[in-house]
């Protein structure tokens, strides 16, 4: 019985067997390769995606458990040819971003963070990114572009 | 100045927070071949003849290359 989820809008459906990790689906079988596999084991994040709004690592998470979900993953977020998305663009300009292997990953955690109810602070910030190891930047100017991007978003709130 | 002082974004990084960067991993050379080693399970053995059927039979690999 094949499974069938949607992957940033639109359906999928994969064969393969429900152990299979959703990377190997995304990857090999739908051609998203945005997410990486760093570690394999559920360590680094940098094969994070969302699972209806929720971060969780697509190495270990098992093909079944996506049946029926909404997946988005880092080339749903903004298309080739439109703008990028706040926390994309906050990494850019904050220098987050250096080898960029971690980016689609914390990319999907921070959007998870910010699309979130309450308003991300330094902290909550540093919590969320507790699964998503960078080994170049040191962290700080990936925080620093979260917090502009979400100021960004409380200042277009107010407006 | 124009240069000095000013943040400049990275050449390669809008690929990069995208996720279309291709990496090493995200790449194969079209036409690859995939390579596996048989280890001996017995010390000091010699091989004296390989079961290749597997591979032969396998209608997802009608490629197979007799190695050197």
């Amino acid at each position: 019985m094949p499974y069938s989820f949607t992957v940033n809008g639109r359906l999928a459906a994969s064969d393969a067997s429900g152990l299979t990790p959703l990377i190997s689906v995304l990857r090999d079988e739908l051609g998203l390769r945005g997410a990486k596999l760093g570690c394999g084991e559920g360590r680094c994040g940098a094969c994070t995606v969302l699972i209806d709004g929720q971060p969780v690592v697509s190495c270990l998470y098992p093909l079944a458990n996506a049946d029926n979900a909404v997946v988005r993953t880092v080339e749903g977020l903004a298309a080739p040819d439109e703008p990028l998305t706040p926390i994309q663009d906050a990494l850019l300009s904050c220098g987050g971003i250096q080898c960029g292997a971690c980016i689609p990953g914390i990319v999907m955690t921070l959007t998870a963070l910010l699309e979130g109810a309450t308003e991300p602070g330094d902290a909550s910030v540093r919590d969320e990114l507790a699964g998503n190891i960078c080994r170049c930047t040191g962290y700080q100017k990936i925080i620093d572009a979260t917090l502009r991007a979400a100021g960004a978003r409380s200042d277009g709130e107010t407006a | 100045m124009t240069v000095i002082g000013t943040n400049v974004r990275r050449a390669d990084g809008e690929d990069k927070v995208r996720g279309t960067a291709v990496y090493g991993m995200d790449y194969t050379e079209p036409g690859a071949l995939a390579g596996k080693i048989l280890r001996s399970a017995v010390p000091a053995a010699r091989i004296v003849a390989l079961d290749t059927s597997k591979a032969d039979g396998d209608a997802r690999r009608p490629g197979r290359r007799d190695g050197g």
